[in-house]
């Protein structure tokens, strides 16, 4: 790795999913790139010793579990997630809750890998559409390895695809369940994941039965588990972890900006790097925070911010979640591998009051419940009739999460805060509602949900909605349009009015469709790491 | 109200609930683990610390029955969940320790 430079080609903010496919692919084509990390990198046996997944450590119990708990928050406890001293937010009890996760490879430590392509009608307010990304789409699969089967559903592209782990009796159940439907929208199909199932390698999946408690031997994509050792030791790439972006530098009133400010963590520092280019890759609800204290007398609201769309537009996907008991799998032993866990994607559409139908997509989970969520379900019974339920039903737990689209309102938006973190730096505000529309689908899911489990041979079924950022897919607060009025950037991921200014992550997705948004987030990395190589190349060629 | 609890106070009061559970069978051998890790929970270190104020543990060392309080839910929810996420409990539906790896049989 290159020694510390105060100069470089490509500064970009941020090594989740935005900022490391474009570190790679820039690194590799000899340009000069920093990575500023604001957190450090974990060690590499965090998630094998330190947080492992499931009840293997202190039976799964840390300093925040608590009791009674809501099976289905069981997912947002976890130490990594920022608190408000340290977070973008200051995440008040009752506001929208913002997950973060401050350190090498951003919220991609925790995700679950779920990796699918945007369809035609997904880029409609999109300035292009879905065959001027599908190269890169392919691009991005290859290189993060992505398991999945052909299955030529319009709605869903199929991609470039590695053999998924063999589906369980309990999926076979759901998917029979979804045929037996007989409606053709209605799917139930391999999942798509960023994961190594390809067996016999030092990172092939070891099935844990889970990926979003970490996985311990990297077989989930993440940067630092992949790309990062591909450019790790280039003259031309250095990481810098424990660097806080603060703000974007430039003149007033330039057109171009020159480079960052940052905080270094470690010593309290505040430190500047030039760059030729800066990419924004902090997260949607970051990047906004940036560019608003970038502000200077030439745009007091803030960089990019002339037209007031930064932070305006949040969006996260509505979802509902059912959990049951399968009767059908009462008492079976375990003869299979567990794999990761949630082995369907399901696709449907719901029908609305007014008769118009959306459409929605979800994964069918498997998991072992080693650590006893169940426990809140058999509340009442005595002891020795809790153990003799627990071991008849412990192999036959199935939860289904469904998410539908998010919708743009301009109410719904992050904008400065009153506060500041721990390290001095004003936070944002988050002024989201749930959109009435998102009320109706979430129940329209819930109600498909049931029909699915029940053909299954559900027994109770627990249920619960939620769209308050517990989707964690968080997009549209710089979004991507032509027209500078409606939009933070350009087709290019070009901030409008700033010639050098970029921005890459979950916030330039204009309209957030049903689908997981992360691999469109990746693709668009690597259509911009394509673009800057050009740009460079072209101005050199000027120059020259 | 939550006040410091010592923590040789707090495994003397963790050991007395163990056995109020009807969990303790299980429960007892483990007794060590289950102190440290209820010490180290922010819920179940304030729930005994007020357990100990009610039932002056501190002096007492003894444990009444009404002495759990509004906090005797929370306690046994604790205990509950150690036992079903126990090494022993998961053997007996035939998931042993596999190094955290789930393949098949
Ligand atoms: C439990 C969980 C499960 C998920 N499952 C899926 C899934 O299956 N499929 C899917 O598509 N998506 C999933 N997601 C969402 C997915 O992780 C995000 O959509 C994606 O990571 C967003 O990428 P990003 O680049 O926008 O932001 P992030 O991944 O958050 O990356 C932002 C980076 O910027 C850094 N940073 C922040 N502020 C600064 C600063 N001021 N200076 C320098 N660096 C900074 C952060 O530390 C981080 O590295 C999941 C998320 C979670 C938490």
């Amino acid at each position: 790795m290159a020694i510390e430079a105060d100069h470089c080609d490509v500064a970009i903010v941020g090594t989740g999913a935005g900022g490391g496919i474009i570190a790679h692919r820039l690194a590799k084509a000899g340009l000069k790139v920093v990575s500023l990390e604001q957190g450090g990198r974990l060690p590499d046996d965090y998630f094998s010793e330190t947080a492992p997944p499931g009840a293997k450590l202190d039976f799964g119990i840390g300093p925040s579990t608590v009791w009674p708990a809501d099976p289905h928050d069981s997912l947002f406890v976890h130490p990594l997630f920022a608190d408000g001293a340290h977070g973008a937010t200051p995440r008040p009890a009752d506001g929208f809750r913002h997950f973060q996760i401050l350190k090498l490879n951003g919220l991609q430590n925790l995700w679950n890998g779920v990796s699918v392509r945007f369809c035609e009608a997904d880029f409609a307010g999109w300035p292009f559409g879905y065959d001027h990304l599908a190269d890169d789409y392919s691009q991005v699969e290859r290189l993060i390895t992505v398991c999945g089967t052909k299955e030529g559903i319009a709605e869903l592209p199929d991609g470039e695809f590695i053999p998924p782990k063999p589906l369980r009796p309990a999926d076979t159940m759901i998917v029979n369940a979804v045929k037996s439907l007989r409606e053709p929208f209605s799917h139930a199909i391999p999942n798509r994941k960023a994961i190594i199932t390809t067996p016999g390698l030092a990172n092939s999946c070891i099935s844990t039965g889970i990926c979003t408690s970490g996985c311990p031997v990297g077989a989930v994509y993440k940067f630092s588990a992949r790309l990062l050792p591909e450019i790790a030791g280039l003259d031309n790439y250095e990481l810098r972890t424990n660097a806080k972006v603060t703000r974007v530098l430039r003149e007033p009133g330039a057109e171009t900006v020159s480079g960052v400010e940052y905080i270094d963590t470690k010593t309290g520092e505040r430190r500047r790097l030039e760059a030729r280019f800066v990419v924004l890759a902090a997260g949607a609800i970051e990047t906004p925070r940036i560019l608003f204290n970038s502000a200077d007398d030439a745009d007091p609201a803030g960089l990019a911010n002339r037209t007031d769309r930064v932070g305006q537009g949040l969006q996260d996907n509505p979802k509902s979640v059912l959990s049951t008991s399968l009767l059908k799998l009462w008492g079976h032993k375990r003869t299979y591998d567990i794999g990761y866990g949630d082995l369907l994607i399901l696709m449907s559409r719901g029908k609305l009051p007014d008769g118009s139908d959306f459409p929605f997509i979800g994964h069918a989970i498997h998991g072992l419940p080693d650590v006893p969520h169940y426990l809140s379900g058999f509340a009442g019974f005595p002891p020795a009739v809790k153990i003799r339920m627990a071991r008849m039903m412990f192999h036959s737990y199935v939860t289904l999460g469904l998410f539908c689209a998010g919708e743009a309102r301009p109410e719904n938006r992050i904008r400065p805060g009153s506060t500041t973190d721990s390290d001095g730096v004003p936070q944002v505000t988050i002024d989201f509602t749930t959109p009435p529309a998102a009320r109706e689908q979430m129940a329209s899911m819930l109600k498909w949900g049931r029909k699915i489990l029940r053909k299954a041979s559900a027994t109770k079924i627990y249920e619960s909605i939620d769209n308050n950022g517990t989707g964690i897919h968080y997009a549209g607060t710089t979004a991507i349009s032509d027209d500078p009025s409606a939009g933070v950037v350009d087709r290019d991921l070009r901030c409008h009015g700033l010639d050098n200014l970029y921005v890459c992550d979950g916030g330039v997705i204009p309209n957030l469709p049903d689908k997981h948004l992360t691999l469109s987030i990746m693709a668009l990395s690597n259509r911009l790491g394509r673009h800057l190589e050009e740009r460079v190349q072209s101005e050199t060629k000027v120059a020259a | 109200m939550s006040v410091k609890l010592t923590d040789d106070v707090g495994a003397a009061l963790v050991a007395a609930i163990v056995a109020r559970s009807p969990y303790r069978r299980a429960l007892t051998p483990m007794i060590g683990e289950i102190t440290r890790i209820a010490l180290a929970n922010n819920q179940i270190r304030a729930a005994l610390a007020d357990v100990a104020i009610r039932s002056n543990f501190e002096a007492t060392r003894t444990l009444g029955r009404r002495d759990l309080g509004p906090q005797r839910a929370t306690l046994m929810s604790f205990l509950e969940y150690v036992y079903f996420a126990s090494p022993a409990f998961l053997a007996s539906v035939g998931e042993g320790p596999k190094e955290g790896s789930h393949n098949g049989h």
